[in-house]
């Protein structure tokens, strides 16, 4: 589904630049900050902005997005590292005509997206449109808008139907992976209006709604199985609220619970306390942060008395005025067909690369790839710049990035090759992530595995097939796997030690096939420390205080290992542990867990 | 004189609510009859074709007579017709609005004209039943001399979109013969042009008559002639110039609506608008989109809106070098009002609205300082709103709460801002009434009109309007608000208007209308046919008990969903007229028209209702 061309989209004679004001109507913020945690595998080398998804950085698709639809500025948030990656990107400069001011916040500060947004607000003048760089989307983005204008919202956020990703992801269990934990979004009649979010996570004992939800809307729809996509039209006014109360530090896990519960309390509704409030301002900080947020326009009373005469009300049933007089209004468009992905998950990453060619009208293969006659190249793979091609090589479902080099009879099917990557001949790779710089030696099998960054895997080796990837092996294989793999790294033998420990008893509890995969899975990348965490929790949690201590050796490992965010992950990690007790005391739910602790370490 | 327009305009209109077919005949009919009117110079050479047509009127005539029978003036209109033209080539005593109705009803005959040369062809082609040739040969006499008798200048014949439901099936040999029929038509009409200019000559020379009596030509306004391509064609050229984009019309409609546009809510116009909107100013397309989708709803909040937007407009503007204020501000109003006009056509108020908005800006001095002139005129649009709006609201309730006694029932119907202010104002003057609300689907805007009612502790009663006949003996009086005050004296309103003051009127209920006078139009109208809006079809749509009927409708064919906005209710069906000038008779709306053009002279400072009120205070009919 691609949007309709606008036809009006270059219209230089704006009212803006004539009238030489600089009111405009929105400002674009990209967030592009953010680690990448919960695909640390990936990230490792390359920055999260700046992965290639068919070829083209990440964040190339919500800059995309804003300039289809309009945008002609947009503030960026970075680090130091991705802007110069950035400045060097030719596929950027290329396509991205937009005029981008890029702020940089350090990278190894603990600092959210509010914090961010609190970061440039000298530089916002006007209401914001607020993306994260990790949106894959095809949506109609005027629907959004549209809603944030005719209700003069205070908030409008895009949702979309979460996707099943059907692929098999390497290093993860299988089906059982049920990632995120599930958000429960209250929507009123319209299906527009969001009246209530709740995350599992903040859950203790079920779900509850406050009276002054249920007394306006007494027909609320609670969905889930919904994707926040982190696209948030945000008021001035709410960034103005954000420098003066600093205790907010995220959008999505902070500032929108915020509107949303202070849409039904009292002091944003009855007229009386906020006049109070008015009175206050002077004596009480506190108090001005509640009325800072609702001043929305100059006019105020000339549209109350316009909207007192329209005969239009959001809802019946009752004796108030439409919006039950609430001046905070948080609304949302939930996407019923078409592509929204985030991409912040090893599984949707490679969901958003199946899809990538979808999205733009490129031809799939680039002119200046050189691929010979004799070889099979499926419509439905991506075939980047300068890439060589060689004989006999069938290529399905792939994407192969730039300036990589595929000698004859290799097989690439389902799998993601990153750029510079040089695949000898005879390999046969199925449903595999091979990042950038990685040498695949002769002949080398490889079934959803994923190579890290640079590695090299030896011509036919024979563990070289088992300790880079999850192939299917037995328990012994993968023990076998895991000494290969303390060899190597003797650094973390801890950690291997505990590996061996915990595989055993996986082994007996669940059978081969998906402990090895998720062991060997880490083994393969850098940044096995965490997945090893992750398999370790992933089990049946008999050995809670066992895995506590794990946890402290992994983050000594993390800090030993030169890991990239270091700061965060520790802090990452340890509430984890918190939140691991937590659970073990209160739910099964293990296996979320750790989304939880990724959550809170994303930047 | 009035009386004898009205009444044959009337009696067209009814006519043509009856039988398209019979419509057309009976123009025809008029026309045959009157060769001395001033713009059927070719008539008498259009008699073969009149004959011919004849025949077809022998079958429609008992139809046709019993519509005459329904209202007399068409049997002897043609003869007051034949006087109307006496006295225009005579003298200047018609009003401007008999001008005006005059201009129309040409207007209308020319185009009934071309619609009926299409019918004749169609219709004697299915007569000859295939014997083309035979056809083929009268018909561009008739087509050449139908473009002489039509004053201006030859359009494309009304587009053709044949629906099943409307015409017979017709065969291939027909369909041909009438191909080829068009087709002669159209060289013969060609050639008639360039070839001689005699009739032209003498249509210029009877436009020339009545130029002399008026200046001003009004053209019909385009949202009315969305089925003429040509006006279409120039529509999207004038909103390219102006970089807004076009909303396209959504879905079948009725057949005798085709010339109104007709949007879908689902399809706003910012769906091809860049997202930070740069050419039309973010006010003004929140507001476009609150207009669209019934946000903002009610001739009074969409004029509060539209002046609290422009306010908006007015701030945020700067004059660019080398230009003038007064010129500049206007041309950027004018792409703003074309997006908003697409987004829900405009309606009479906010016409008039931004008629004072645009004279004020161009009344500024050209060495007016900016930052002066901007805050003046913010100043006269607070003026507008609080003199025009709000100030009339309350003359307007305080002269209709002495019409409402102890005891009384009063009927309203649907939710009009300015009612309801009446009945709370009413209350807290402590008298004692009951209100029956009347509603009708799909707005169900009376819910609306009820929940304030009820709010402020007002006993009311709720019905829909199939109910009106049962509910009506027990009301005392009918309070109506108005869309607009046409200058003939109609009463533009929510659909469904008409038939309570008709159902009123048989029950001998008086009937109020309260109108402020900043709503009363100089556009005359006599039926809902001519300018009306159309709003969203799908919003006839229900789903009840998790069934969705209708859902499907544009894939049958046959079926069309009318979702009609207004409707007029004519004088006779009106007692009463309250305006914050007083209470008038309907058929006063010139004089007021009249007097107002005078006060928008006077600059805001003075105070203007003592003034008007001396001027224009006909007597209250008894």
């Amino acid at each position: 589904m691609r949007l309709p061309p606008l036809s009006y989209r270059d219209s230089r004679s704006s009212w803006t630049k004539n009238t030489g004001t600089d009111t405009m109507e929105l400002q674009a913020v990209l967030m592009a900050a953010g680690g990448g945690s919960r695909m640390t595998d990936l990230t490792y080398n390359t920055p999260k902005p700046m992965l290639p998804v068919g070829n083209k950085p990440l964040m190339w698709y919500p800059l995309n997005l804003l300039e289809r639809v309009g945008f002609e500025e947009v503030i960026v948030i970075t680090t130091k590292e991705v802007q110069k990656m950035m400045s060097t990107d030719s596929k950027m400069k290329r396509d991205i005509k937009m005029k981008m001011e890029v702020v940089c916040v350090p990278e190894d500060g603990d600092m959210g997206t509010a914090d961010a947004l609190r970061h440039i607000q000298q530089k916002i003048k006007t209401d914001i449109l607020v993306v994260s760089c990790d949106l894959i989307t095809d949506v109609a983005l005027h629907e959004v808008v549209d809603l944030f204008r005719a209700h003069n919202a205070t908030l409008a956020m895009l949702m979309s139907k979460a996707h099943e990703f059907t692929e098999t992801v390497p290093g993860q269990k299988g089906k059982k992976r049920t990632a995120e934990q599930r958000d429960f979004v209250g929507v009123d009649e319209s299906g527009k209006r969001l009246l209530f979010m709740a995350n599992e996570a903040d859950l203790e004992d079920g779900l509850s709604v406050r009276k002054s939800i249920i007394r306006k809307h007494p027909r609320m729809h609670i969905k889930t199985g919904l994707v926040d996509a982190h696209l948030y039209c945000l008021k001035k006014a709410v960034v103005d609220f954000l420098t003066e109360n600093k205790s907010i530090s995220s959008i999505r896990g902070e500032l929108v619970p915020y509107l949303v519960r202070k849409q039904f309390s009292k002091t944003t509704n009855s007229q009386k306390v906020k006049e109070d409030l008015e009175d206050q301002t002077q004596k009480k900080n506190d108090c001005s942060t509640n009325h800072e947020l609702l001043i929305s326009s100059r006019d105020e009373p000339l549209l109350q008395l316009a909207q007192e005469r329209s005969c239009w009300n959001d809802h019946r049933g009752d004796m108030s005025e439409a919006y039950h007089g609430g001046k905070l209004r948080c609304y949302v468009h939930i996407m019923e067909q078409g592509l929204c992905y985030r991409v912040n998950t090893l599984a949707a990453y490679i969901e958003a690369n199946r899809q990538a060619p979808k999205l733009f009208e490129e031809p799939p293969v680039h002119p200046s790839a050189i691929i010979s006659e004799r070889c099979q190249v499926g419509s439905d793979s991506i075939i980047g710049e300068r890439c060589q091609i060689a004989e006999k090589t069938s290529i399905k479902r792939s994407t192969i990035g730039i300036s990589s080099n595929v000698k004859e009879k290799v097989k690439v099917t389902n799998s993601i090759v990153m750029h510079s990557v040089t695949i000898e001949e005879g390999c046969n790779i199925q449903g595999s992530v091979i990042c950038s710089n990685a040498i695949i030696g002769r002949g080398a099998d490889l079934k959803y595995c994923l190579v890290g960054n640079g590695q090299r895997i030896e011509p036919e080796a024979p563990c070289a097939s088992l300790w880079l990837t999850q192939i299917r092996v037995s328990a012994v294989c993968v023990r076998v796997c895991v000494c290969v793999f303390v060899f190597f790294y003797v650094c973390v033998r801890a950690c291997a030690c505990v590996c061996v420990h915990y595989i055993d008893g996986e082994v007996r509890e669940h059978g081969q096939n998906r402990t090895t995969r998720n062991s060997t899975a880490a083994a393969c990348s850098h940044t096995h420390t965490h997945t090893h965490t992750r398999t370790l929790l992933t089990r049946e949690h008999s050995h809670a205080p066992f895995v506590l201590s794990f946890h402290t050796t992994v983050a000594k490992l993390i800090l030993s290992n030169r890991f990239l965010h270091t700061k965060t992950c520790l802090c990452g990690w340890n509430t984890a542990l918190c939140h691991h007790l937590f659970w073990i005391s209160t739910a099964e739910r293990t296996n979320e867990v750790i989304v939880g602790t990724d959550q809170l370490m994303e930047i | 004189q009035q009386h004898t327009t009205a009444e044959l305009v009337t009696s067209d209109r009814q006519l043509r609510g009856t039988q398209e077919g019979v419509r057309k005949s009976l123009y025809l009919d008029i026309r045959s009859n009157t060769p001395c009117c001033g713009w059927s110079n070719g008539t008498k050479s259009e008699d073969g074709a009149v004959g011919r047509t004849q025949m077809l009127l022998q079958q429609q005539r008992k139809r046709s007579r019993i519509v005459k029978m329904a209202d007399s003036g068409v049997t002897d209109g043609n003869e007051k017709k034949g006087d109307i033209e006496r006295a225009k080539n005579e003298g200047k005593e018609l009003t401007k609005e008999e001008k005006q109705r005059l201009r129309k009803e040409k207007k209308q005959q020319k185009k009934s004209k071309e619609k009926k040369d299409d019918k004749a062809i169609q219709e004697s082609g299915k007569e000859t039943k295939g014997d083309s040739s035979a056809v083929s040969a009268p018909q561009p006499s008739t087509q050449s001399t139908a473009q002489k008798a039509v004053p201006a200048p030859v359009s494309v014949p009304a587009p053709e979109a044949p629906t099943p439901a409307e015409k017979p099936p017709k065969s291939k040999a027909e369909l041909k013969a009438e191909r080829r029929a068009r087709q002669e038509a159209e060289r013969a009409s060609k050639q008639s042009k360039k070839g001689d200019p005699g009739p032209q000559g003498a249509v210029s020379k009877s436009k020339a008559a009545t130029n002399e009596l008026q200046p001003v030509v009004k053209r019909l306004p385009e949202h009315i002639q969305v089925d003429n391509p040509d006006v279409l064609k120039k529509l999207a050229k004038k909103l390219e110039r102006q970089q807004i984009p076009l909303r396209l019309d959504y879905g079948y409609k009725v057949s005798l609506f085709s010339h109104l546009h007709q949007y879908s809510r689902k399809a706003p116009l910012t769906q091809q608008l860049s997202i930070p909107s740069t050419v039309i100013h973010p006010a003004i397309v929140r507001l476009g989109l609150q207009y669209s989708q019934g946000i903002v709803a009610g001739s009074n909040a969409r004029s509060i809106a539209l002046l609290h937007a422009f306010k908006q407009v007015i701030r945020d503007y700067t004059t660019p070098p080398n230009e003038e204020l007064s010129r500049d501000l206007v041309n950027r109003l004018k792409p703003y009002i074309s997006f908003l006009n697409q987004c829900r056509p405009l309606s009479a108020s906010m016409g008039n609205a931004i008629k004072y908005v645009k004279k004020e800006i161009s009344n500024i001095p050209s060495q007016c300082k900016e930052e002066e002139a901007k805050r003046k005129l913010l100043f006269c649009i607070e003026w507008y709103i609080k003199e025009k709006i709000i100030l009339a609201a309350k003359a307007i309730a305080e002269s209709s709460i002495e019409k409402i006694s102890d005891g009384d029932v009063i009927l309203i119907y649907g939710c009009s801002s300015l009612v309801n202010h009446i009945l709370c104002e009413a209350l807290e003057k402590n008298r004692k009434f009951r209100v029956i609300v009347v509603d009708s689907r799909p707005r169900l805007e009376g819910r609306e009109a009820l929940r304030r009612l009820v709010q402020r502790g007002i006993s009311c009663t709720y019905v829909l309007i199939s109910a009106v006949s049962y509910i009506l003996p027990e009301v005392s009086k009918v309070f109506l608000g108005a869309h607009a005050l046409l200058a003939n004296g109609y009463v533009m309103s929510r659909v469904g208007t008409s038939q309570i003051a008709l159902v009123a009127k048989a029950f001998n209920v008086p009937v109020l209308v309260c109108c402020e006078t900043y709503k009363f139009c100089e556009r005359v109208q006599t039926d809902s046919f001519v300018s009306n809006e159309l709003d969203d079809p799908d919003d006839l749509i229900v789903t009840r008990n998790g069934q969705t009927h209708l859902e499907h409708w544009q894939q049958e064919p046959p079926l069309g969903l009318l979702n009609l906005v207004y409707d007029v209710t004519p004088p006779d069906f009106v007692d009463l007229v309250i305006t914050e000038l007083g209470m008038i008779p309907c058929t006063s709306v010139p004089v007021v028209l009249r007097v107002k053009n005078v006060d928008h002279l006077v600059p805001p400072s003075l105070d203007l209702r003592t003034g008007e009120r001396t001027v224009s205070e006909p007597p209250p009919p008894s």
